[in-house]
C-alpha cells in the first residue's frame, strides 16, 4: 500500500472526504429516505411498561375480501421464539376496527392492545388461544401479550392500521 | 455551499452533533425517562432505516426492524454506558435484525421461484435515478461500482458524525481500520472514482 498517496486509504480524512460523504448522504435521502412516521412508530412502541420484551417478527400480511365487497379485512401472521399468533382486523364503519386473534401454541395468555388513542385495552385469550377485541380505535396499534408464567412480553412492532 | 440544498434538506439536517445535548437526554433515558428516549430515537431514525435498508429488506420490515431494536434495548439500557455505545448498540442490532428477516424473506420467496428471478439489492429504478443532476448521477454510478461491504459501509457512515466513524464501522461488523481516523480503503476507492472522473468537477 503506498503511504504516500495523498489520495490513499492511509491518509487522513479531509475536506473532500467529508464532502464526499455529504453527497453520499443526500443521495441517499433522495433514492431511499427514511418515512417520516418512522421516528413516531418507534416512540410509540418505547412507550411499553415492560423491559423485557420479545418482539415478534410480521411473517404474513394479506387481504382479505369481506363479504360485502368495499370491506376488506386484514389477515396478519406473526412469529416469535415464545410464540405465534395470527390476527384478523375487520374495520367497522365507526373508526374502529374489530380484531380477532389465535395463539399457537395455544394457552390462556393475557393479551393487550395498545393504542394511539385511549388507555390500553386488555382481555385474555381462551384455552384454543383466541382471544378478541370488538372495537379498537384505528390509528397506531400495538398487539402485547403477556404469556403466563414468564417475565417477559411478547410484543408485536407498531402498527398502523 | 448552495443554498438550495441546506433549504431542501433542512429537516435533515446535517449527522447528529450536538454531543451535550445528547448526554443529557440519554442520562435521562436510563433513568426511565422515555420521552427522553423517544428524542433520541427521532434523532437517529435516519441512521438506523439506512442500516436495515442495506441489509436489502424492503421498506415495511425496514421500519418493524428499527422498532425491534428499540425494544430490545429498553432490557439493555443499564448495560450501556454512553450516548455512543447505545448508537453503536442499535446499530448492531438493527443490522442482525434486518439480516434474519431478509433471510426470511429470501426463503419465502425461493418457494417455486428460479434464482435468477430473486431481487439482489434495492436499486433505485430508473425513474428515481432521473431526478438526480448529473454531478450526482455520477456520484451514483461510482458508488454502484463499489463492492457490496464497501457500499454499505459508506452509506451507514454517512449519516454518522466524525467521531464515532471508527466505532459504528465495527458496529457494522467491519474490520479495524475501515474508516476513520484514516479514509480507509471503501472511501479512497470512492474518491479515486470521483477524482478520475474529470467532468465531475471534485477537485
Amino acid at each position: 500500500m503506498n503511504t504516500a498517496d495523498p489520495d490513499g486509504p492511509s491518509g487522513d480524512l479531509d475536506e473532500l472526504d467529508v464532502a464526499i460523504l455529504r453527497e453520499v448522504r443526500w443521495m441517499w435521502e433522495s433514492v431511499d429516505p427514511a418515512p417520516p412516521e418512522l421516528a413516531d412508530l418507534v416512540k410509540f412502541a418505547i412507550q411499553l411498561e415492560d423491559v423485557d420484551v420479545e418482539v415478534v417478527r410480521l411473517t404474513e400480511h394479506r387481504e382479505v375480501a369481506g363479504v360485502r365487497g368495499d370491506v376488506r379485512s386484514k389477515l396478519i401472521t406473526f412469529s416469535g421464539d415464545t410464540l405465534d399468533f395470527m390476527v384478523n382486523v375487520q374495520p367497522r364503519n365507526d373508526g374502529t376496527v374489530r380484531i380477532d386473534g389465535w395463539i399457537s401454541p395455544p394457552a390462556a395468555h393475557p393479551v393487550e392492545v395498545r393504542t394511539g388513542e385511549g388507555p390500553p385495552l386488555h382481555t385474555s385469550a381462551n384455552e384454543e388461544g383466541r382471544f378478541a377485541f370488538d372495537r379498537v380505535p384505528c390509528g397506531l396499534m400495538q398487539i402485547v401479550i403477556r404469556p403466563t408464567g414468564r417475565t417477559s412480553a411478547v410484543s408485536t412492532p407498531t402498527m398502523t392500521l | 455551499m448552495s443554498s438550495t440544498r441546506s433549504d431542501r434538506h433542512a429537516a435533515d439536517g446535517k449527522p447528529f452533533e450536538d454531543y451535550e445535548g445528547l448526554a443529557e437526554l440519554f442520562e435521562s433515558a436510563r433513568a426511565g425517562d422515555r420521552v427522553a428516549l423517544g428524542r433520541i430515537a427521532e434523532t437517529l431514525a435516519p441512521l438506523l432505516w439506512q442500516v436495515a435498508r442495506a441489509q436489502g429488506l424492503d421498506r415495511e420490515r425496514s421500519a418493524d426492524a428499527v422498532q425491534t431494536a428499540w425494544l430490545r434495548l429498553l432490557g439493555a439500557l443499564d448495560d450501556i454506558r454512553s450516548p455512543r455505545a447505545l448508537t453503536a448498540w442499535l446499530v448492531t442490532v438493527t443490522k442482525r435484525t434486518a439480516w434474519r428477516m431478509r433471510e426470511e424473506q429470501r426463503d419465502a420467496e425461493l418457494v417455486g421461484v428460479p434464482p435468477e428471478a430473486q431481487p439482489t439489492d434495492p436499486e433505485p429504478l430508473p425513474d428515481e435515478q432521473a431526478v438526480f443532476t448529473d454531478r450526482r448521477a455520477r456520484l451514483w454510478a461510482a458508488v454502484d461500482q463499489l463492492s457490496h461491504r464497501c457500499r454499505e459501509l459508506l452509506r451507514v457512515i454517512a449519516f454518522v458524525a466524525r467521531p464515532e466513524y471508527g466505532e459504528i464501522s465495527t458496529a457494522l461488523g467491519m474490520p479495524r481500520g475501515s474508516i476513520g481516523p484514516t479514509r480507509g480503503r471503501c472511501l479512497a476507492q470512492l474518491r479515486k472514482r470521483l477524482l478520475a472522473d474529470d467532468e465531475g468537477s471534485w477537485r
